[in-house]
């Protein structure tokens, strides 16, 4: 039996493409878990975010591909 | 007149069953069993010289013996042509075949064998001219016209065309060729086919995933072993092990004990798929989130972070190597009671 893997990705169409089960939205290709343009502490926490979406991936029971998008940032509106 | 010499086992060679499969390497004048069947289909156009019967057994335990006495054998008959089997489904013949061609082709001697595509040998000897057949022995009579054609075009020295063409298996060699008429035309057909609902052939095979099942979750991760990989290419700094940029066919692991964060100038991205000034001068992390993996061992989110992380280039990544490396890895980690994976893909 295997190991579940959250595979974190900057494609996420690709990893579900090619069957990955757990695929955890990254932020782009050159800065996969973080954004060099905002402040230390939103990248921190924009990292923070995107694998405490990893950790939530591997608790989730999936059937096959599956996408997890990390938490929102806090103050974030939807438009 | 194409002078061949052809490979049998020791059932089709008529010594035996599985008991005779220690039989070593024994050479016959002419054609024997299914090789006269072999010498009627190819006519006036080749004679089968000599037939070269091994045990199974022999041929795969003792394979440096083996090939050597074929090796004797070929230089003495010195043919145009070598011929093995049909093997069927039979993964020891078709690996003795398969070994005996590979030997031919190192003396200068073209060589053409016959089994079924789902043969394990086939995967090895993926550069052997290999004729598809039937799983088993019924399909001697169909095999056998279309290995002996092969075989003669072989002999005389021909260049074979595509496979689909010729009637091999694709041996995943690609040739430039100049086609009647420009890509674009023939692709408009393509896609006017496709949408007309007529039959279409697409000239570049595309490869299907497999579907892996999901591995079940972890009911918590507090206590766990948790892994990281990254294909985003991070190594230490002055690249060790000479990671290559792109069509990497290994993976390795560096330590991470004792680390909290990767700092720039100590780690580098040798992944040529994408710009990694980010990574290189902004921070590592952005392709392997130890940091963060680090603060959640810390408050007790998950258990402890395996010391090693595994590291390659997903950049032109075949998938073969691909599968390679995530069974070695899981492997190791299984072993090590790891029992998840954060594994950052760019």
């Amino acid at each position: 039996m295997g190991i579940p893997v959250a595979q974190i990705s900057a494609m996420p169409v690709l990893a579900l493409g090619a069957g990955a089960n757990r695929v955890v939205r990254g932020v782009r290709i050159e800065h996969v878990c973080g954004d060099p343009n905002l402040s230390p502490e939103a990248d921190e926490q924009l990292m923070t975010r995107i694998v405490e979406a990893a950790l939530r991936a591997l608790r989730t029971p999936v059937t096959g591909p599956t996408l997890f998008e990390p938490a929102p940032a806090q103050g974030a509106v939807r438009v | 007149m194409i002078r061949i010499v052809h490979y049998l086992n020791q059932f089709f060679g008529g010594v035996g069953g599985e008991e005779h499969a220690n039989h070593q390497i024994e050479v016959r004048e002419g054609a024997v069993g299914p090789g006269r069947a072999l010498q009627a289909a190819l006519g006036d156009a080749g004679t089968v010289l000599a037939t070269i019967v091994g045990g199974d057994n022999y041929a795969g335990e003792h394979r440096d013996e083996a090939l050597a006495a074929v090796r004797r054998a070929l230089e003495g008959l010195r043919p145009d042509v070598v011929v093995a089997g049909p093997a069927f489904d039979a993964g020891r013949y078709g690996s003795a075949c398969g070994a005996v061609c590979t030997l031919a082709g190192e003396l200068g001697i073209p060589a053409v064998t016959a089994m079924h595509p789902d043969n394990p040998a086939v995967a090895v000897y993926r550069r052997v001219y290999t004729v598809p057949t039937a799983a088993s022995a019924i399909g001697m009579a169909d095999a056998l016209p279309r290995l002996a054609r092969l075989a003669l075009k072989l002999g005389r020295g021909e260049e074979l065309g595509p496979a689909a063409l010729e009637g091999y298996l694709p041996r995943g060699v690609r040739r430039y060729v100049e086609r009647p008429r420009p890509a674009y035309e023939r692709a408009t057909d393509m896609l006017l086919a496709r949408l007309h609902g007529r039959p279409w052939v697409s000239e570049v095979g595309v490869q299907a995933y497999e579907a892996v099942p999901p591995a079940p979750p972890l009911e918590s991760l507090r206590g766990a072993k948790i892994g990281l990989v990254t294909s985003g290419g991070l190594v230490p700094k002055g690249n060790p092990d000479r990671l290559p940029s792109g069509n990497v066919r290994d993976f390795f692991r560096y330590s991470i004990a004792g680390l909290d964060t990767l700092s720039v100038g100590e780690w580098e991205c040798v992944h040529g798929g994408f710009l990694t000034n980010v990574v290189n001068t902004r921070n590592p992390a952005y392709v392997l989130p130890l940091p963060v993996m680090r603060a959640k061992e810390r408050a007790g989110e998950v258990g402890s972070i395996y010391p090693y992380y595994f590291a390659t280039v997903g950049n032109g990544t075949a998938v073969t190597n691909a599968k390679r490396f995530g069974q070695a890895i899981a492997r190791e980690l299984k072993e090590a009671g790891v029992r998840a994976v954060v594994l950052v893909a760019t």
